[in-house]
């Protein structure tokens, strides 16, 4: 009891030295509790949002991959992950493994989508109000796309130069007078005259141009020689997961449907990510408005955030975007009401667009309601709209493209995770497409080759010979399918093509009838389950199951050789799944470097204070104090700095994890919703974390009493003693 | 356990050096001495003739480099660093030049100090004790005050409080009073002087104040570490 009163006091003696070590402690130790339960919080949220969102606690991949599964990664190239070929057999065994909830199918891919641009959009009206007859609608979508095209050969801007023009000759894709054909009046006038296909109409070839050809021939005329001009058109980057739709949307608790609906059980057809559709397919106008309101709800300012400036500017630079949609009734509205909305008399529409679009903070509100209310309407808002059909292009395994046509249903999104772009990575699509897009023969295809090579008369050329058969000399040949490449469905911008095997064949009509077929199909939860998967995610009844369930999976696998690989989420989720560590690794070092520091210097200022009082000490053991005594003084001073700052640091820390674990930490950017799981991080105290403030803080007490606590115990009782002198 | 002769601290034929560098220091040589139980010695000679070292060798914080030092009848060259310890605590009180009270410890703590090394004690005993010490010494009204708040006089007496509150065979004091003015060095001496009537207690002080040494019962004087003369 004395000497832990001398040691307090002693501890007090010094005041700055011990405010300057109480500091550090105080400091290390909140640290330790407030960063330990931050990322104790985080990895939990991430966790939840990673698991929740795409990866199941586990994952589940043949061994004869080449690459590991990575959720997350660059989408530089599909990463080679072998492949499961009975996904029901496997199903069948996982479901077995204790903790397993449910199996979910999954192969990602990437693809690109050409959402076609606003002629094919023009276009496609267009025909429509020749199919319904709707005269009015087809003369003003007519002037509309005419004054599209005047524009596409004034303004070098829109056609990116002449280049665009010159590059598309050198593919044959346009011939020299193309352009100038869609401008004449005669081309109009013929396809003003013809609201069905007139009976017995050549079809266009290289042999019977458009102009003599039937109205079929000149859209399609305007949709594949003339569209390709204008560059507005958007190239999407999706990257999708092919799944059972019903099973994914079951297990990952956190999907829900945003717009349209959910793809119908069974059925072909894909979900496209909110997060990506709204940055990615909606206009940019609507975009960037979307994106000020965001920055302003959350406080920033056009004026004071430069990063939001920016993003004004850019507004205001995309009158055209507005202008070139609105065809002629649409413009007149649209310029009165804002001719009406600014109390302008400017006449020309984009210099009356210009000035609307240039916002500041005053007029950002009003504005943007104006658009959604009076604008939007008139513009296509999403590029590509729920109900559309996507044709969705992808480089199968063996190299070849291929291209399939599929329905979009609506949009999903994770609840809590709206915000955060990497929970809106992937798309949806069905089993059945994915397995077409990925290269392998399903049933459905191996049949619509047999109708088109019945319909065709093309023979099976034996592999070998296909090289040859084919394309002559050219290098490339399908290794994987020896079958000829399926021709690209109707609705797609014309790709290049080098020969034409299939001329003359009405492969658009059976290409379509094939579509809608597939399209309204329902497959049997059989049939969606027995073939071709990549990967499985596996769901567990909790995060505590997974070490148990994995080595039970590798067990198996082993034991009845399924050629599995088990990896947990952490492991497939590449960089975010780093992400923790990394910021463990940077906590713990600031931690180490303090407590580091710390250790000097109460080590420092222990070796000082016995140096001050080594007469205290020695008349101490004069006066009969063993050794002991000594070294418990000078550990419980230590241990008074130690603990008793330690505990204020604890509580300090507690005190900022309670009121964080309220309040919550804001996620300030869109990636923190993924981290955060949701708009804020809620930390929770765990014991954990005092344990090891505590054991930091022993470890540092006690390594910093060792040394002068040698130094005292050296102390001799002639130390007190009158010096001889 | 007293010497054959009643002694209560016997020195035969002692000598002690010290290494200095590639001397070595004679400090004592060939000392001889008996010191009776309730005596009130004194250690006198001027500078470096060895007086701390006798004291040390008595005091059993140090041992001797050839002869033996006896006591209360335990030869201390043959004892462990840990037994010499116990035996200062158990037999032997210190009072030391520069008072060497625990700064930050009050007077009362100051004096307890060494009841709480011995233990055993309950918390009343060592009150009762420590308070009446205090008492004799009169700083009962100071008992709460830190050595910083006390005059030098008022140190020494808390250290001979604190010297005397295990009741000690001998009390060992270093020139006591080399760092007081003379009143004050008087009546510490004078106080002392009574303890040691009042409690038999055997007082070994060093000092080179004639004063102080009119009032021992016995003047052992030293030269260059040998016994000069003894006078009583």
């Amino acid at each position: 009891m004395m000497l832990l009163r001398m040691a307090v006091r002693n501890v007090l003696a010094t005041p700055v030295r011990t405010i300057i070590i109480g500091l550090l402690v105080v400091f290390g130790t909140t640290l330790v509790v407030v960063g330990g339960s931050l990322l104790s919080a985080l990895d939990r949220s991430m966790a939840r949002s990673v698991v929740g969102s795409v990866s199941g606690h586990l994952q589940v991949w043949s061994d004869t991959a080449r690459d590991k599964v990575d959720l997350f990664n660059a989408p530089v190239g599909t990463p080679d992950l072998g492949r499961i070929d009975d996904f029901h057999a496997l199903k069948h065994e996982l479901e077995r493994v204790p903790g397993v909830e449910a199996v979910i199918p999954m192969g990602t891919d990437f693809a690109t989508v050409f959402s076609g641009n606003l002629l094919d959009v023009k276009i496609a009206e267009l025909r429509k109000a020749l199919e319904t007859g709707d005269a009015p609608r087809e003369a003003v979508v007519s002037e509309h796309i005419r004054s599209m095209v005047q524009l596409l050969q004034n303004s070098g801007q829109n056609l990116k130069g002449f280049s665009r023009v010159e590059q598309l000759a050198s593919d044959a894709i346009v011939r020299p007078g193309d352009v100038e054909l869609a401008l004449s009046d005669e081309f109009w006038a013929r396809l003003g005259a013809c609201s069905t296909k007139p009976e017995g109409a050549p079809e266009a070839t290289p042999d019977v141009p458009p102009e003599e050809a039937g109205c079929e021939a000149s859209l399609e005329f305007l949709e594949n020689k003339i569209a390709p001009l204008a560059m507005d058109e958007t190239m999407l980057f999706l990257r999708y997961i092919g799944t059972d739709p019903q099973a994914f949307a079951k297990s990952f608790d956190m999907f829900e449907i945003v717009d349209g609906q959910m793809i119908p059980p069974g059925q072909r057809g894909f979900l496209m990510a909110k997060q990506m559709y709204e940055r990615q397919v909606k206009h940019p106008v609507a975009r960037r408005f979307d994106q000020i309101r965001e920055r302003r709800e959350r406080g920033d300012t056009i004026a004071g955030t430069p990063e939001v400036r920016t993003m004004a500017d850019q507004l205001a630079r995309l009158s055209k975007e507005i202008v070139l949609q609105l065809d002629g009734p649409a413009r007149a509205t649209v310029t009165d009401a804002l001719r009406a909305f600014l109390k302008s008399d400017l006449k020309d529409p984009t210099a009356l667009a210009t000035a609307f679009l240039t916002v500041d903070d005053e007029t950002f509100d009003a504005r943007n309601a104006f658009f959604y209310e009076t604008i939007a309407p008139h513009v296509v808002l999403y590029k590509v709209r729920v109900g559309d059909t996507l044709t969705i292009r992808s480089v199968t395994r063996s190299g070849y493209m291929t291209a399939v046509n599929v329905k979009v249903y609506g949009t999903y999104r994770f609840k809590g995770l709206e915000k955060s772009m990497l929970a809106g990575v992937y798309n949806l699509m069905d089993l059945m497409t994915f397995r077409d897009l990925y290269g392998y023969m399903t049933e459905d295809r191996r049949r619509e080759l047999a109708e088109i090579q019945t319909a065709s008369g093309t023979r099976q050329v034996e592999r070998a010979k296909a090289e040859d058969e084919l394309f002559g000399q050219k290098e490339e040949a399908p290794a994987d399918v020896g079958a000829p490449l399926p021709a690209p469905p109707e609705g797609q911008a014309a790709a290049p093509s080098g020969f034409d095997e299939f001329a003359g064949i009405d492969m658009k009509e059976g290409g379509r009838r094939y579509d809608r077929e597939l399209m309204n199909r329902v497959y049997s939860q059989d049939e969606l389950e027995t073939g071709v998967v990549i990967q499985a995610a596996l769901k567990l009844d909790g995060m505590d199951r997974i070490p148990e369930a994995k080595a039970a999976i590798e067990a198996l696998s082993t034991e009845k050789r399924l050629g599995l690989r088990v990896a947990d989420w952490r492991e497939v989720s590449g960089l975010v799944g780093k992400f923790i560590g990394v910021i463990w690794i940077v906590l713990v070092t600031a931690i180490v470097i303090i407590f580091l520091v710390a250790l000097v210097i109460i080590n420092n200022s222990m070796v000082m204070a016995t140096l001050d009082r080594t007469r205290e000490i020695g008349a101490m053991r004069a006066m009969g104090a063993q050794k002991r005594t000594i070294l418990g003084l000078l550990t419980l001073e230590s241990v008074v700095l130690g603990f008793g700052f330690g505990l204020l640091g604890v509580l300090l820390g507690s005190g900022l994890v309670l009121v964080l674990g309220q309040v919550g930490i804001p996620a300030f950017n869109d990636e923190l919703y993924f981290l955060f799981a949701g708009p804020r991080l809620l930390p929770g105290l765990a014991p954990a974390h005092f344990l090891v403030a505590f054991a930091v803080v022993f470890v540092v007490t006690v390594a910093s009493v060792f040394y002068p606590a040698r130094l005292a115990m050296a102390v001799q009782p002639v130390e007190a003693m009158g010096k001889e002198d | 356990m007293n010497g054959a002769n009643g002694s209560i601290v016997t020195l035969a034929n002692v000598g002690k050096d010290y290494p200095m560098g590639k001397l070595t220091v004679h400090a004592l040589t060939d000392v001889s001495i008996a010191i009776g139980k309730g005596e009130f010695t004194t250690i006198a000679g001027p500078s470096g003739s060895g007086k701390t070292t006798l004291l040390n060798l008595v005091g059993c914080v140090d041992t001797p480099t050839s002869g033996t030092v006896t006591v209360d009848g335990h030869d201390i060259g043959k004892l462990s660093e840990r037994a010499l310890t116990t035996l200062r605590l158990e037999k032997l009180g210190f009072i030391f030049q520069s008072f060497n009270l625990i700064g930050v410890l009050d007077a009362f703590q100051n004096v307890e100090f060494p009841l709480l090394l011995r233990g055993h004690l309950s918390r009343g005993e060592r009150r009762r004790r420590v308070a009446d010490l205090l008492l004799k010494v009169g700083l009962a009204e100071h008992a709460r005050h830190r050595p910083n708040e006390l005059s030098g006089g008022q140190r020494q007496r808390v250290a001979i409080a604190r010297a005397l509150v295990t009741s000690p065979r001998i009390v060992l004091a270093d020139e006591p009073t080399a760092n007081l003015d003379t009143d004050t060095g008087t009546a510490i001496i004078d106080l002392m002087r009574t303890i040691n009537e009042t409690e038999g207690t055997t007082f070994i002080f060093s000092t080179h104040d004639a004063r102080v040494m009119a009032h021992a019962h016995r003047v052992i004087r030293l030269r260059d570490g040998r016994v000069d003369e003894e006078a009583r």
